[in-house]
């Protein structure tokens, strides 16, 4: 039975994908789509299944004291540590929930203030050391923080939206508040951008408000906080009114006093600058890697003198070919003559192309007869055992 | 004439070593003449793609590859911002993502391309051919976000991409056998153009496939990366890179000479002492 099933499978989804590439039915396109869903999804549990594998053969080799075991605790904490970096990301600063520092920003930082706010002693802060400095908030965040700062609309319904700053140095900065509206699918509605825009002119909070009205098709919306210029900007106390019927509805964490939900999981895909799962990889990994591969480059000049020696007729036109190719590639071996690199090409397109696709012709033939043992069920060696 | 049969292998990789270094620190940049009729044919095909046209730039290799190949991705992504391409990138290889981002960092604003708008970097998707061919149904359906987490139909970049038919040209960069899998199932199945981007000890595996026509073109490590630099009139790095190589392949050819001029001379000792 163990052995049956997988048979089985193979015969069926073999014979499926070969005949449904010659007849272009709906059934088949469906079975075909639904297919390499699969195949991806056990593609991905695969990749999982290998770190596993990995880490147990290492973890077993620690735990039995098998001859050079070290290296495979180098493996291993290397593995945890990376593996926390990217999940984790220790050291990446709280933000606060629903809001994002916008990734257009340019000679400016955001950050969550936890000291300084209007009531309280949260808000958010702008600053810049630059004239054209320019950052912005907003509750438009992407990934996993995509549904906390959502603000659902009605579609033709007025609101008004308003927010206090506060300015450092008095009559610095331009502080900007505005709204835009998406549609169901995410796609930005194009209407004119509602904005209000002020120099504040004192240290004390004031208040920005933006009458808009939803346009049609409006799903939800978009506020953005920006400052422009050098010097500090804070925001705080957001209010989002209906402004007929007087309505209410309640922006995302209105006064910043609330942290990020889940600010240790995040994607561990997420390239962000700045992340430690990103560091480690410039850092450690690049160089790590290229010095591997680096090192062939010496081994293998060692090996050209010691082994490449005209010792017979074949060896001496291996030689011959392998000077004119490496004179060839590069800018030396035109200088020496005009015809190496057109030599090269040559060498290149006719004997090397010659040889090649005999090999290949030879390599998918024996693909083919091994697919079709596989889908016959003549060929078991990937079942396991003998 | 033996001692030239015993040379210390240090002095080897202390030569080797001086002649990698030394054009570096010198910023020695060498033209590699007229560009190779492979390297040609993928600028003249990314030269005539009307703009606004989208091109995908797989990004299969890892750091060990990167001297060879992301001076490749460089140029090209320059060339197709200069051309107004919009440049989709991805990877078949989990390493390969974040050097793209490396590269776009560096060529988007320097040729007043924005993220989102003319590039978007969608990551790295396990499956190889799964996900190549999945692609062909829809690319939004295997990439639904990008590598920042933004779902692809909020970026302007990817509208009107549905599937292989809205995309004018695949290159892939590799350091392994994935361009095989972009040319047997891409571009035989789908119909879309498919250039190569690979490591120069790859190039004889692909050559078959550039004579058949079923890679538009082929750029052939550093010195692929090098003639299109100039090609795009930007040498960098890959023309930084053909000095050194230059300097290395000589001094390799003098000590293989010096090895076989030892050789020979030793076995001609030993026949007169005979």
């Amino acid at each position: 039975m163990r052995k049956a099933i997988p048979l089985v499978i193979g015969f069926v989804t073999g014979t499926f994908m070969f005949v449904q590439f010659f007849v272009p039915h709906e059934a088949g396109e469906y079975g075909y789509k639904l297919l390499l869903d699969w195949v991806q999804i056990i593609s991905a549990f695969a990749m999982i299944l290998g770190l596993a594998s990995l880490f147990h053969s290492n973890w077993e080799k620690v735990r039995r004291r098998r001859r050079d075991y070290g290296y495979s605790v180098v493996t291993l904490v290397a593995f945890v540590f990376m593996v926390y970096v990217g999940l984790f990301r220790p050291g990446e600063p709280v933000q606060p929930r629903g809001w994002v520092y916008g990734r257009d920003s340019q000679g400016a930082v955001g950050r969550w203030d936890r000291e300084l706010g209007r009531e309280d002693q949260f808000s958010l802060l702008i600053e810049s050391d630059q004239d054209t400095g320019h950052g912005s908030w907003s509750n438009h965040g992407t990934g996993w923080q995509v549904n906390w700062g959502r603000v659902p609309v009605m579609a033709r319904c007025p609101y008004e939206v308003s927010v206090y700053c506060r300015a450092q140095p008095a009559g610095g900065p331009v502080a900007a508040l505005e709204v835009s509206y998406v549609d169901e699918r995410g796609e930005p509605l194009p209407r004119e951008h509602p904005r209000v825009e002020a120099k504040p002119d004192t240290a004390d909070w004031q208040q920005l408000k933006v009458p808009t009205k939803a346009p049609e098709g409006a799903a939800e919306m978009h506020i953005k906080l920006s400052a422009t210029g050098r010097g500090k900007v804070w925001f705080d106390d957001l209010g989002i009114r209906q402004t007929e019927g007087m309505a209410s509805i309640s922006p995302p964490n209105p006064k910043f006093d609330q942290p990020e939900r889940l600010p240790t999981i995040r994607k561990l895909a997420d390239t962000e600058d700045g992340s430690g799962f990103k560091w480690l990889f410039d850092n450690v990994l690049v160089p790590l890697d290229a010095t591997m591969f680096s090192l062939l480059a010496f081994f293998m000049a060692s090996a050209a003198y010691r082994t490449f020696r005209a010792r017979t007729p074949e060896a001496t036109v291996l030689l011959v070919v392998a000077v004119i190719i490496m004179l060839g590639r590069v800018p030396l071996g035109e200088l020496i003559h005009k015809q190496f690199p057109e030599l090269c090409e040559w060498f290149m397109m006719v004997p090397t192309v010659a040889a090649r696709r005999g090999i290949l012709f030879g390599v998918a033939l024996g693909s083919i007869a091994t697919s079709l043992r596989i889908i016959l069920g003549i060929e078991r060696s990937h079942l396991g055992g003998s | 004439m033996e001692r030239l049969l015993r040379i210390d292998r240090r002095v080897i990789f202390v030569l080797i070593f001086a002649a990698v270094l030394v054009p570096f620190l010198a910023n020695l940049k060498l033209k590699p003449g007229a560009p190779s009729p492979s390297t040609r044919d993928v600028y003249d095909f990314i030269g005539k793609l009307p703009a606004g046209a989208a091109i995908m730039l797989a990004f299969d290799y890892g750091p060990a590859s990167m001297p060879e190949l992301q001076p490749m991705a460089a140029a090209i992504c320059r060339h197709a911002f200069r051309r107004d391409l919009r440049v989709i990138c991805l990877a078949l290889s989990p390493q390969g993502f974040l050097l793209a981002d490396r590269v776009l960092a560096e060529t988007g604003p320097q040729e007043g391309a924005a993220y989102g708008e003319d590039y978007v970097n969608l990551g790295f998707k396990p499956g190889y051919t799964a996900v190549v061919l999945n692609m062909g149904q829809s690319i939004p359906g295997v990439y639904s976000q990008d590598t920042k987490g933004t779902p692809v139909e909020r970026l302007p970049v990817m509208r009107g991409i549905r599937n292989y038919s809205d995309i004018a040209l695949i290159v892939d960069l590799a350091s392994s056998n994935t361009p095989a899998t972009w040319v047997a199932f891409a571009h035989e199945r789908f119909k879309v153009p498919v250039a190569a981007g690979i490591t120069a000890v790859m190039a004889t595996e692909y050559y078959p496939f550039y004579q058949s026509k079923q890679l538009v073109g082929l750029l052939n490590g550093l010195k692929g990366a090098a003639e299109y630099e100039y090609l795009i009139e930007n040498p960098d790095r890959g023309a930084m890179g053909m000095a050194s190589q230059s300097i290395a392949h000589a001094v390799i050819i003098v000590f293989v000479i010096l090895g076989n001029v030892g050789y020979f001379g030793a076995r001609r000792r030993r026949r007169v002492t005979r």
